[in-house]
């Protein structure tokens, strides 16, 4: 195939889409189902979910921390690129990163679809060989006497990182906790940070 | 065979800064909804073709590989499956892309299972909201990618490892970076597909899979940054025991 630009790239895509409708594989609608789905009912709220509920409920971490798969599908968490989850948790000394240098493997049902600068040639090829410093310039330094570890799924296993409860949360039910909880800090690359507008 | 750009781990001429944004759009052009759509839609009936999928993303030339829209090797996967799998005829998507509107040829039609996957099941699965527990667990327990092996599995946790160093024939998830080096097995994951074989369709029973542990000193030598560790999952036929 030859095409080389976004209006190429659509038509093409087009044309396929009319001939497996024609040929009664599918129909519009299905595709549009998946695409809305992918849209709106999966991206970093549903870790959330997973990782505020772990921080209150001691049960529910160690149930996470032993087959995610089988916690997230408790919460309604599962699907294509979800059949394997394996939570790793950050702990005092200790900080995950997940990266995937093979090709661009996350936890979709968990936080959605990778954003750009995870899939990119940069992030796949440092963060394996200098992940302080890749970590340092997206805004988190780490002490040298934290070990690090990334994880490269290099596998079908897909990773996230339930990081640890920040201070000063004490007493906040899980409602609000989630509010927390970022896209980056499921990575690796962040911390769980203050929502805006609340002290 | 081709050569396959897509091994990046510890790669130099790829170093950059990494433009990393808050939040982005799942898709930034409508095609690109698209083809995630049809491409699960097709897995979806055919049962985890995603290793068939890689081994043809992986054979792209640089200049698609890289400078062209992540989806767009998705799509170049979803176009050599549909041919594959006979769903379309060679040059049918040519044609209609370029304006002429031939009647779709009589190249396979779907058994009913399959239509009424893409036309009924396809849409009830992937509704808004929540997933229906179900659904997980169907995703679980049917889609996943365990399988039988064939005997006991040759590591434990704490056995001293080293990643094979012969070039691979094909398709394979073992990272070049690794080739060679020496680990520590910290988890035994359990019996799964291997990619290598899954690739090319042939049907095998599973391969252990172990979560192995690399110093970064190992790897990258004194220049490697300290106290750092990387986990690799690795297959039983890419390691040898220390």
């Amino acid at each position: 195939m030859s095409a080389t630009d976004d209006a190429e790239l659509a038509r093409r895509v087009e044309a396929i889409e009319q001939l497996l409708v024609e040929k009664r594989w599918l129909r519009r609608e299905s595709i549009d189902a998946v695409v809305k789905y992918y849209e709106t009912s999966v991206g970093p709220m549903n870790g959330a979910r997973l990782v505020a509920r772990a921080w209150t409920d001691p049960a529910f971490r160690s149930a996470l921390l032993d087959d995610a798969t089988k916690a997230a599908a408790q919460l309604g968490i599962g699907g294509p690129q979800g059949e394997h989850l394996r939570a790793v948790e950050n702990g005092p000394g200790m900080h995950h990163v997940v990266v995937c240098t093979l090709c661009s493997c996350y936890p979709w049902p968990v936080l959605g679809l990778p954003p750009s600068w995870y899939k990119s040639a940069e992030y796949r090829s440092r963060m394996v060989r200098e992940p302080r410093k890749v970590l340092a310039e997206m805004g988190l330094t780490l002490a040298e006497d934290v070990t690090l570890t990334v994880w490269d799924s290099s596998a079908e296993i897909r990773y996230f990182v339930l990081p640890q409860r920040p201070p000063g949360t004490e007493g906040l039910p899980a409602a609000e906790l989630e509010k927390w909880v970022t896209r980056d800090s499921m990575i690796g690359v962040g911390l769980p940070t203050r929502p805006e507008g609340t002290r | 065979v081709k050569p396959r750009v897509h091994d990046l781990g510890g790669k130099a001429e790829y170093f950059g800064p990494v433009r990393s944004a808050i939040s982005e759009p799942a898709f930034h052009q409508r095609w690109e909804g698209r083809v995630l759509g049809m491409f699960v839609l097709f897995a979806g009936t055919w049962r985890n073709n995603i290793d068939e999928a890689r081994d043809v993303m992986e054979q792209l030339g640089p200049q698609r590989y890289f400078s062209l829209p992540y989806w767009s090797r998705w799509l170049s996967a979803l176009e050599v499956a549909l041919e594959r799998h006979g769903v379309v005829a060679p040059g049918e998507v040519d044609a209609r892309a370029a304006g002429q509107a031939p009647a779709a040829s009589g190249s396979r039609r779907p058994t009913w299972v399959r239509r009424l996957y893409g036309r009924v099941t396809m849409p009830l699965l992937f509704r808004e909201g929540p997933l229906p527990r179900w659904v997980g667990w169907i995703y679980a327990s049917l889609y996943n990618y365990r399988r039988a092996a064939a005997g006991p599995p040759r590591f434990k946790p704490g056995d001293k490892v080293q990643v094979r160093d012969a070039e691979a024939s094909g398709h394979t998830r073992r990272p070049g970076y690794v080739r060679g080096r020496r680990g520590t097995i910290t988890r035994h994951v359990a019996a799964m597909v291997l990619p290598d074989a899954h690739a090319i369709g042939k049907r095998e029973s599973g391969q252990h899979l172990y979560s192995v542990a690399f110093d970064g000193e190992e790897l990258w030598g004194p220049s490697a940054e300290p106290n750092v560790v990387l986990q690799v999952d690795l297959f039983e036929s890419y390691l040898t025991p220390v």
